[in-house]
């Protein structure tokens, strides 16, 4: 199961979340969320995700059944030979977090970039979702 | 050299000297990996979203400062709907130990890691000595 954040169109709270991240209660192997933002524009709407240590290679996103789920794992760089570890920090784990998409997305148009650590999900409305100015004749 | 010393070679110091400029801005201390190999000492640390132009690092004899600030994540006009990701700074400080060559620091950013390659002064590298 992955973390799901409840709410409709798109996350409502931060209050859903709490408790949820960092948990996945099927596996034995842990899965970690990792922390996003959600904006709406007027023709989409973005979420960012901070993924630092992961290439695009290692990472996933699909649409199941309303759900835009995004997976990845970030993979040890692998230390040169004869070395010593003096502090190791950064996790490599796998990550995993769900969301549950508006009905107005129009899934099929759904872009991502990964750059410098940050992913940008483009999630466009579809177009008798986007706003419309009616003229008053 | 005790055999203790060697641990204590790179350690993190505080930020009490780091000064905050931007009230609304945190800054927070990035997750590093520090390693020694033969020839040199390697930082690597996260450092997602930060503005390739502000990454600073500098290095004297005794310590290496690396800081960075996170550029702005989402257009002026876009609303935001849900926010985890902190507005911030990095900064983090790095005692060295002697026997470094600081004037030959290299570091690249790759994937929103900082990696930071401290080379050994010559004396200080590693050498295996064949027995004859």
């Amino acid at each position: 199961m992955f973390v799901r954040i409840s709410g409709s169109p798109f996350f409502d709270t931060m209050r859903s979340l709490e408790g949820s991240v960092n948990r996945d209660a099927d596996s034995s192997s842990r899965k970690s969320a990792f922390p996003v933002d959600v904006t709406e524009s007027e023709n989409h709407f973005e979420l960012v995700a901070e993924l630092p240590g992961i290439t695009k290679e290692d990472m996933s996103i699909s649409v199941e059944n309303g759900m835009l789920i995004v997976r990845g794992e970030r993979k040890h760089y692998g230390f040169p030979e004869g070395t010593k570890v003096l502090r190791h920090e950064t996790r490599t784990n796998p990550i995993a977090r769900s969301f549950e998409l508006p009905e107005e997305v129009d899934a099929g148009r759904i872009a991502a970039e990964l750059k410098d650590g940050i992913l940008r999900i483009q999630l466009p409305k579809a177009e008798q979702a986007r706003p419309r100015e009616i003229k008053i004749r | 050299m005790t055999k203790n010393n060697n641990s204590a070679l790179i350690r993190r110091d505080n930020n009490s000297l780091a000064r905050r400029i931007d009230p609304t801005e945190k800054r927070v201390t990035p997750a590093a990996d520090v390693f020694e190999t033969p020839e040199a000492f390697v930082l690597r640390v996260d450092m997602p979203g930060v503005d390739r132009d502000s990454i600073r690092v500098t290095a004297d004899s005794a310590r290496l400062e690396i800081s960075g600030k996170a550029g702005t994540l989402h257009a002026d006009t876009a609303n935001v709907l849900f926010t985890e990701i902190v507005k911030k700074s990095y900064y983090r400080v790095f005692n060295l130990t002697s026997g470094l060559a600081a004037d030959r620091v290299e570091a690249e950013f790759e994937n929103g890691v900082l990696i930071v390659v401290i080379p050994k002064s010559e004396q200080r590298k590693t050498k295996t000595i064949p027995i004859r």
